[in-house]
């Protein structure tokens, strides 16, 4: 039975990762209050197995491929949920995107990039998301290889892959909206 | 400058990080590649994308929730199951609860604040970029490979031989992809010890026997032809076992070549017998072939919802699956060994990598000398992932015997893998 030492010593040993696999949830969904619910679930999974923890080489990569695994598992247990709270998700990412911006008129831009990014992001497989998260978060191909066991090969390809599909997906979210589609709003 | 040369490059870096003239090259190349001009912009506005603060989160707190709540909330069979669909309601309902707590500690909060401070790096040493983990979490693709040529769906065990056979097929691509695969000597896998002629034994003659022969490029022996023998009857034996060895080829500007005039002598002194070698018959195949509750479709049926685990990638439920089938059937050796197969495949993506090399010496080690008949490399690959494990994790010495383990056992190991020898013996590892 755990202790609730045994929690306190396990949260010694996560919580230095806490801000990386934020980071890397939220890149993943796109969303502050999934990336939490991701996190979380990533410290559950890696408390039922901290002696795993405990061993591996680089907890980090380890937690990471364990986020990574539950991320590509939610997705592809529940597209349909994730379709659904598509509208709320994407206030979330507006909301983010604005406090960072310097004025009006950059966190009207900032919140439309994110609109577009969030957008085509949704598109893309979890396992391109995935490796377009680490990327993104700076993480070299050597870290890659570690957290994800793909090999340098392939994870080039699908790291081409995975960056090509974005951008096709990017310039499609970019085009301007239809008339139909704002008249509404100029009311 | 190419399109690959452009996605080399962001590999690498950021393009605001690379110097000025490369940039140069790729920002006048995307002009005219649509393909790179979307994959720059793609490139861009991920590195632009803003990541908030992370909301402050007590871990103690939520683990001690969650423990909590599972022992008072019932799963759908009516039994507390730690971190399955309860703990993820019990996460869900405890949420604001671990958060308000927080929110209320003022600078105790702000303390806990974890901010969006730059990843600290992990180890990234030279070795990393060769290295590979054949389990990837993201290897749906050697299970989309491996269904298509069937109609039907792939058993669990045809899903994993494909995945680790797709492994290390892709760690001979990376062998042969570098500059030049290394040179290196011929040494011998694999020696096959004569037998006794029977009439020598009966009348307690010794001798020897010194043969000549060829290695092939592909490591076999050829063209053995006895120099000298103490007595003809020693000849037939020699000739035979000589025929069986298996060398690893001389490899001279990264091209496998034939070492003619290659010598060995095989000596005949009387032993007494030793007990494990007046056993008859085969203590591998007998074992295989060892009743069992299970026929063979029958365990491959009760295998295919755990193929369901593993394609869903709920690892915990292919363990959980695994354990209940061995806790209700008696099963075969041979069963056993696939069950440890495929335990370490999992413990493999788990990142568990001491367990996972345990069961795949498991599944391996029963049929190392008796290879069951018509099963390929089915008993040998689990070998060369295990080298692959120890190779990742640098463990080059460790590598290098799995790797000899498979060389022996392989049916017909190719050049590539000849030159994983080669360069684990460069990184220092021996052949013992």
């Amino acid at each position: 039975m755990p202790t609730t030492h045994d929690a306190s010593r396990f949260a010694a040993l996560i919580e230095p990762h806490l801000g990386a696999l934020f980071r890397a949830a939220y890149r993943l969904r796109r969303s502050v209050p999934d990336a939490e619910d991701l996190v979380q679930d990533v410290c559950l999974r890696a408390y039922d197995r901290r002696d795993q923890l405990e061993r591996a080489e680089s907890p980090r990569a380890w937690l990471m491929r364990v986020q990574l695994n539950l991320h590509i598992d939610a997705v592809r247990r529940d597209a349909r949920v994730a379709a659904a709270s598509l509208d709320d998700e994407r206030h979330d990412g507006l909301s983010l995107a604005c406090p960072g911006a310097d004025g009006p008129d950059e966190q009207v831009e900032a919140a439309r990039l994110a609109e577009v990014l969030t957008g085509a992001w949704r598109m893309l497989t979890p396992d391109q998301q995935a490796l377009l998260a680490l990327h993104a978060e700076g993480y070299t191909l050597a870290e890659m290889i570690e957290i994800t066991g793909v090999p340098l090969g392939p994870l080039k390809a699908r790291l081409h892959r995975a960056r090509m599909r974005l951008g096709k997906l990017l310039e499609a979210h970019r085009q301007p909206p239809r008339v139909a589609a704002v008249s509404g709003e100029s009311r | 400058m190419n399109c690959h040369e452009v996605a080399d490059a962001l590999d690498l870096r950021p393009l605001e990080f690379l110097g000025a003239d490369l940039r140069r090259d790729i920002e006048t190349h995307a002009e005219r590649c649509d393909g790179c001009r979307r994959a720059l912009e793609a490139e861009s506005m991920l590195r632009a994308d803003r990541v908030p603060t992370m909301p402050p989160l007590d871990v103690a707190r939520l683990i001690a929730a969650r423990r909590e709540h599972a022992s008072s909330v019932p799963s759908d069979d009516g039994a507390s199951v730690p971190g399955g669909a309860s703990a993820r309601r019990a996460k869900r309902l405890l949420r604001p609860a671990v958060f308000a707590v927080l929110a209320a500690g003022g600078a105790a909060f702000a303390a806990l604040m974890i901010s969006s401070e730059p990843f600290g790096r992990m180890p990234a040493d030279g070795g990393g970029a060769a290295n590979r983990a054949p389990g990837s979490i993201l290897d749906a693709e050697p299970a989309e490979q491996a269904a298509q040529p069937v109609a039907a769906r792939p058993s669990l065990i045809d899903y994993v031989d494909a995945a680790e056979a797709a492994a290390a097929d892709a760690l001979r691509a990376e062998m042969m992809r570098s500059p030049a695969p290394p040179d290196g000597d011929m040494f011998a896998l694999l020696k096959v010890a004569p037998t006794y002629p029977p009439r020598a034994a009966a009348r307690g003659l010794e001798g020897y026997a010194l043969v000549e022969f060829t290695v092939t490029p592909e490591g076999d022996v050829a063209d053995p032809r006895i120099i000298e023998s103490s007595d003809p009857i020693f000849e037939p034996p020699t000739l035979d076992a000589a025929r069986k060895a298996k060398y690893k080829p001389r490899v001279v500007d990264g091209r496998p070549i034939a070492a003619e005039g290659i010598r060995n002598r095989f000596s005949y002194t009387m032993e007494a017998p030793s007990e494990e070698g007046s056993r008859d018959g085969s203590p591998a195949t007998e074992a295989a072939e060892a009743a069992g509750d299970l026929s063979f479709g029958e365990f491959r049926a009760l295998l295919e919802p755990v193929l369901d685990c593993v394609e869903r990638s709920d690892l915990l439920c292919v363990e959980l699956a695994l354990d209940e089938m061995r806790a209700i059937y008696a099963l075969t050796p041979r069963q056993e060994s696939e069950l440890a197969r495929i335990y370490g495949f999992v413990y493999h993506r788990l990142g568990d990598y001491e367990r996972a090399i345990s069961a795949y010496e498991r599944a391996a080690q029963p049929f190392e000398d008796d290879p069951i008949e018509g099963t390929g490399n089915y008993f040998a690959t689990p070998w060369m992932t295990v080298a692959m494990i120890h190779y990742e994790r640098h463990r080059y010495q460790e590598a290098l015997d799995a790797a000899i383990r498979y060389l022996r056992a392989a049916k017909d190991p190719s050049f590539a893998d000849y030159v994983f020898v080669d360069r684990l013996r460069q990184l220092g590892a021996v052949v013992r």
